[in-house]
């Protein structure tokens, strides 16, 4: 396996490098669900948390919002780690949680306030239920509410895809109607979660 | 306020497009009605996630880390072609072959038509209004409604009046699945992928292995499943679940 610096591992997470992203996870994904499971979770909580600490890094390299890292594996890790104490913060461990996250707190704060990355975790978050809500529409709705966010008007995005402006005020409706739903469903479901 | 007014004010709202009065209105509303606020933010939160169009990419490649790690013993590290050849023959050979034993003593109860049945996603059951077929405009949506309708041949027939439209080309595939012509539904998917230049070539994929699959080409199905897995796209994951069932057959 080619081994990358941390600066090639945050330029490829900028650049969206899909082998980056995958070195990642093979290289680190296992020991972040290993501490996940000694800490009450999953596989999937896991692959969670994963994907929410590579977003946050994404958002803060592409907004210029991250000082000079020697380690990413540190860094990484820390965000990771603070993600899943959050999350299970009211649960039973923390006796435990505290003396980790001792360990984490420093690189952390060298980045910036504890409340900013709770911000900006809870952020993406949010976003990746979106993101999982909008994935599971069919193809023609994804595309609807693709032109929408782009701000098409109903007429552009009719004979784009070569409906009528009738049905597609209709379908447009239905498949907001269907998004919304879904959304409010995982974000329900993940409130009450662990 | 009605729920067909609602969906556009929110959008006229976010995309500030609302007039003094109407914005003033508005803004009265979501301060006295909760839902009403909770489902402004989550709109405005979708919008902004589905418009950055760099963040969506690596979304995708994330959700499909772990859909790609399932299908990665299809992807043994052999370089001469000779050999791939052979490697992907007995993968097929053990796949049609394990089927065959399978069902020979009796453990082999899912189908290949079972696991298209799972996965075929019916568009039309998102269209709810159908009885307006004499409001809509053009052949190609009275024939959506139809096929919503079930009228799967009446649909077909307007259809085939247009067979440069892709959309009637992909929901014509749709009907020739409902009526289990895969072989007709194979054509129309095969015309939208060599079309090359439209949105619903990832759809036209997926139904296209589904086709397959239901008519018992595993070979075929197997080699466009794999694209779609390698491909990062919307069917990526579910593809990676059909190839394990395959396997695991």
């Amino acid at each position: 396996m080619k081994e990358y610096t941390t600066q090639e591992i945050l330029n490829g997470i900028s650049e969206n490098n899909s082998v980056v992203v995958q070195y990642i996870y093979d290289r680190y994904f296992q020991s972040i669900r290993k501490f996940i499971e000694k800490f009450g979770g999953g596989k999937d909580d896991a692959l969670d948390v994963f994907q929410e600490g590579i977003i946050v890094i994404y958002e803060q390299v592409i907004e210029a919002k991250i000082k000079p890292i020697n380690n990413f594996r540190t860094y990484f890790f820390s965000i990771c780690k603070f993600k899943w104490f959050n999350m299970i913060r009211d649960g039973k461990f923390d006796e435990f949680t505290n003396v980790e996250m001792e360990e984490i707190l420093p690189a952390l704060e060298y980045q910036q306030s504890l409340d900013n990355l709770n911000s900006a975790l809870e952020k993406e978050r949010r976003v990746k239920i979106y993101f999982n809500g909008f994935m599971e529409l069919s193809n023609t709705c994804r595309m609807m509410i693709r032109y929408i966010a782009h701000g098409w008007v109903i007429e552009d995005i009719a004979d784009e895809m070569g409906f009528s402006v009738t049905y597609t005020y209709r379908k447009r409706q239905q498949c907001l109607d269907k998004l919304v739903k879904l959304v409010e469903y995982k974000l329900n479901k993940h409130n009450t979660q662990p | 306020m009605k729920q067909k007014d609602k969906t556009l004010l929110i959008d006229r709202y976010i995309s500030g497009k609302l007039e003094d009065t109407e914005l003033w209105e508005f803004k009265t509303n979501i301060e006295k009605d909760a839902s009403l606020a909770r489902e402004v933010k989550i709109r405005k939160e979708i919008y902004n996630t589905i418009s950055n169009d760099k963040k969506m990419e690596l979304l995708k490649i994330l959700s499909n880390i772990s859909a790609k790690k399932q299908t990665r013993f299809f992807k043994i590290n052999i370089h001469s072609r000779q050999v791939q050849a052979f490697a992907a023959s007995v993968i097929v050979l053990m796949i049609i072959g394990g089927g065959l034993l399978s069902n020979y003593i009796g453990y082999g109860n899912s189908s290949n038509y079972d696991v298209y049945t799972e996965y075929f996603i019916d568009e039309g059951s998102l269209l709810s209004t159908r009885s307006d077929v004499k409001a809509s405009n053009s052949l190609v949506e009275s024939g959506v409604l139809l096929y919503s309708d079930d009228k799967y041949t009446e649909a077909i027939s307007l259809f085939d009046s247009n067979p440069e439209n892709v959309v009637a080309r992909l929901y014509s595939g749709f009907s020739y699945m409902k009526l289990q012509q895969f072989d007709m539904a194979e054509q129309q998917f095969e015309y939208i992928i060599n079309h090359n230049d439209n949105i619903f070539i990832d759809q036209a994929e997926w139904n296209l292995g589904l086709s397959y699959l239901a008519s018992n080409k595993i070979k075929q199905a197997v080699k466009i499943f794999t694209k779609i897995v390698s491909g990062n796209g919307a069917y990526s994951s579910q593809a990676a679940n059909i190839m394990k069932e395959l396997e695991n057959k």
